[in-house]
């Protein structure tokens, strides 16, 4: 992955760039492998399969989109996670329909020439470039807290988004602000969504997000040139639409109320459901138990451990991931004693105040007996 | 997700700090009431262990009408039976609802299937309007009828509904269900000391000694 | 062709998709319109999905393309049902498609590849023209 050489030639010939067919015929790739490209791709996002045609139609015509990669404060897990995914396969073709024009990591250039190649991508791309996001805009004590080549993160995000086409916010922390989000918060971390308002914005969370979600979303808008149908959280209905416990093989277990007690014991070994054990899978939206990771071998779920719910937000705070959904939040012993004492003192305070109440009632009535008795005696004499 | 968060925060913490405070109030602002001994002498033969015999005969008895009265009231103790065993399987013998109880307490039983439960839910949720239709169809169920009954249905209702739509996915996305689940059973714990639910803990203590007073008089229980 | 082959009860799901095909073969037989079942987003069990593959059958037609992977196709018992199955360079199965269609798309040659063929044609047909007259020129030479 280096800078895009291609597109300063473009700027000195003024030649529009080729398509993204003419590309794979200069390396003998038959327009084939858009069909076979687009088969998986409308397959892993649910769409009808007579679509594929049409996305493999508009993606041969489609030109090489400019990307700027932009990583704040973020633990490079999601680039691992699309760059560690790489065998030789289909996937891999995104590679090829995209100029990642900028990415710290990635990019063979340092310094001054790294912030030249995003300008410039920017200047060629005006309006066109998509930029992804990975990693939360620290906005406390003006920004201070990250910063790259002297700007702070949310100086080069305004810079950079004010011409782009779209924004991407791949993984948990730009989606939600992630884990430099999570209490007490101490940069004051905030989420893409709260600082890009005027641009179209997609959130691809995860901790990390699946490659093929990342490069499914990005071959949806190549070949469509718009926006795949988000949530109310801005993640793609395809991948983000079901939860993980809907898709689930451990599902039945759940159904017929079968469940691993702790890690260790039969049911885990039987592979049993894993509520009890603090699974988030009924609240967690994502395509893991479907797609699977390292290219289909597995999920956690299926090695044996319970769902963090790392597509949703706060998924740190949720009361601990051992912690089953149904309970309550926060340690409540102290609490109920207290709430028990209270309740006790109150209760014989009451009682008390009865029985003075009533000793008193009862000392009028013999009072008044006792009158009445003299006064009878009185009367009779 | 943050109204789940409040209703398993919060929410939920606040209404078992009142339901606790609130259940311990009335028990033991009842049971540290003084004594009302009864004046009369016992009937020949009735021993102090005979009033306490009368007092589990009285909370026994009275689950099942006097062959008098069961014409009347066949219907309302049937169905009165099939809810109350109902809300106990649905309420102890879920498998979520049990991680529950042993997150708060430790403690933890076997659970029943989950599909069992439900139907059982879904039963115990048609009983419990049944119910209301015989309290609003009975002339004279109606005219003793007050809110504290009808609020204390509601609060009762809701949770069971709430938690079908839930198990179910019906409606809304799991999550909002859940919280709205947990809402339910907020306002649950709530009511319940101070409505006509108390008599879930009172029924011990009402039906006990009246059972006991009874024996002491030498009455058919 | 043998084909014939009675559903079992016991895979309702199978029974479900082979109605589901008649209606797609019909749609193709009336209208001409075609039809495609993605087979990976069902919940099909990996049983299920022989089942149907054997249910279907195999008819004349079978093809293997080759891009970043192979690529199987063949033509079922029932002409006009096509199986595509995806796989990756891995041999791993990326997807399962069952295509009513009168020939899948990925078996036809695009008007594209076909004009970049024929420039290729054409240059290793100069370069061996080329390469002949020069061989000529050296005979002669050596005469």
């Amino acid at each position: 992955m280096t800078t895009n050489s291609s597109g300063k030639k473009n700027l000195t010939t003024g030649r529009q760039p080729e398509t993204l067919s003419d590309m794979l015929q200069r390396r003998g790739v038959s327009r084939r492998a858009f069909l076979k490209y687009a088969a998986m791709t409308a397959s892993l996002m649910a769409l009808p399969p007579t679509m594929a045609n049409v996305m493999a139609a508009n993606l041969a015509r489609a030109r090489r989109q400019s990307v700027i990669w932009l990583s704040f404060q973020e633990c490079t897990g999601c680039t691992e996670s699309l760059t560690r995914s790489m065998r030789p396969t289909l996937e891999d073709l995104i590679f090829d329909f995209i100029s990642l024009d900028y990415h710290h990591t990635l990019q063979a250039v340092s310094g001054h020439a790294a912030e030249e190649a995003r300008r410039n991508a920017m200047k060629e791309n005006k309006g066109k470039y998509i930029v992804i996001v990975d990693g939360s805009v620290p906005i406390k004590d003006g920004g201070i807290y990250s910063m790259i080549a002297g700007m702070t993160n949310l100086q080069i995000l305004e810079e950079t988004v004010n011409d782009a086409f779209a924004v991407v916010a791949v993984g948990t922390c730009a989606a939600y602000g992630g884990l430099p989000h999570a209490d007490p918060n101490p940069t004051g971390a905030v989420p893409i969504s709260d600082l890009v308002k005027d641009k179209p914005l997609i959130n691809l969370p995860g901790c990390p997000p699946i490659p093929e979600v990342m490069s499914g979303t990005l071959s949806y808008v190549l070949s469509f040139g718009k926006i795949p149908e988000l949530d109310h959280l801005a993640r793609p209905l395809s991948f983000y639409g079901e939860t993980i416990h809907d898709r689930c093989y451990r599902r039945p277990f759940y159904d017929r109320g079968l469940f691993a007690k702790s890690f260790d014991d039969e049911g885990a070994r039987k592979g049993w459901c894993l509520y009890e054990l603090g699974c988030k899978g009924p609240v967690a939206y994502n395509s893991c138990a479907t797609m699977k990771w390292n290219g289909g071998v597995s999920f956690p779920i299926q090695s044996g451990h319970g769902c963090l719910g790392c597509s949703e937000p706060n998924f740190w705070d949720m009361g601990g991931f051992y912690k089953p959904l149904s309970t309550g939040l926060g340690n409540m012993g102290s609490a109920l004693a207290g709430a028990a004492v209270a309740g006790a003192a109150l209760g014989g305070g009451s009682a008390w105040l009865a029985r003075k109440h009533q000793g008193e009632y009862m000392k009028n009535l013999v009072d008044h007996e006792k009158d009445k008795a003299g006064q009878n005696s009185k009367k009779e004499n | 997700m943050e109204l789940l968060e409040f209703a398993r925060g919060p929410a939920l913490q606040s209404a078992m700090v009142i339901f606790v405070a609130g259940v311990l109030w009335r028990i033991i602002g009842i049971l540290a009431l003084p004594f009302i001994s009864i004046p009369s002498r016992a009937r020949k033969g009735v021993l102090p262990e005979g009033e306490v015999k009368g007092w589990f005969e009285g909370i026994w008895r009275r689950m099942w009408p006097h062959k008098s009265f069961i014409r009347q009231a066949l219907f309302s103790t049937i169905n009165g039976h099939v809810y109350h065993i109902g809300l106990f399987v649905v309420v102890f013998l879920f498998a979520p609802h049990i991680a529950f109880i042993k997150d708060l307490t430790g403690l933890s039983w076997a659970s029943l299937p989950s599909n069992l439960v439900n139907a059982v839910g879904v039963v115990t949720a048609a009983s419990l309007i049944a119910a209301l239709i015989h309290r609003l169809t009975n002339p004279v169920q109606r005219l003793i009828s007050t809110f504290n009954d009808y609020f204390s249905w509601f609060v009762t209702l809701a949770p069971v509904l709430t938690g079908l739509l839930a198990v179910s996915h019906l409606g809304a996305r799991y999550e909002t269900l859940l919280a709205i689940h947990l809402l339910s059973i907020a306002l649950l714990l709530i009511w319940f000391p101070f409505g006509k639910l108390m008599h879930a803990f009172l029924f011990v203590v009402s039906r006990g000694a009246t059972g006991a007073r009874m024996k002491h008089r030498g009455a058919q229980i | 062709m043998n084909c014939t082959k009675e559903f079992t009860h016991n895979a309702p799901f199978v029974h479900v998709l082979m109605h589901e095909i008649t209606v797609l073969l019909g749609d193709l037989a009336l209208n001409g319109k075609e039809g495609a079942i993605d087979l990976r987003g069902l919940p099909l069990l990996d049983q299920d999905k022989k089942q149907l593959e054997d249910l279907l059958g195999r008819g004349e037609v079978s093809a293997i393309v080759n891009i970043m992977g192979e690529t199987q196709i063949w033509e079922t018992a029932y002409s006009g049902v096509w199986w595509l199955r995806h796989k990756d360079t891995g041999d791993k199965v990326i997807s399962d498609q069952v295509a009513v269609t009168i020939i899948p798309e990925i078996l036809k040659t695009h008007k594209s590849d076909v004009k970049s063929s024929l420039e290729r044609l054409r240059t290793v047909f100069k370069t061996e023209e080329k390469r002949e007259d020069g061989n000529s020129h050296d005979h002669e030479q050596l005469r």
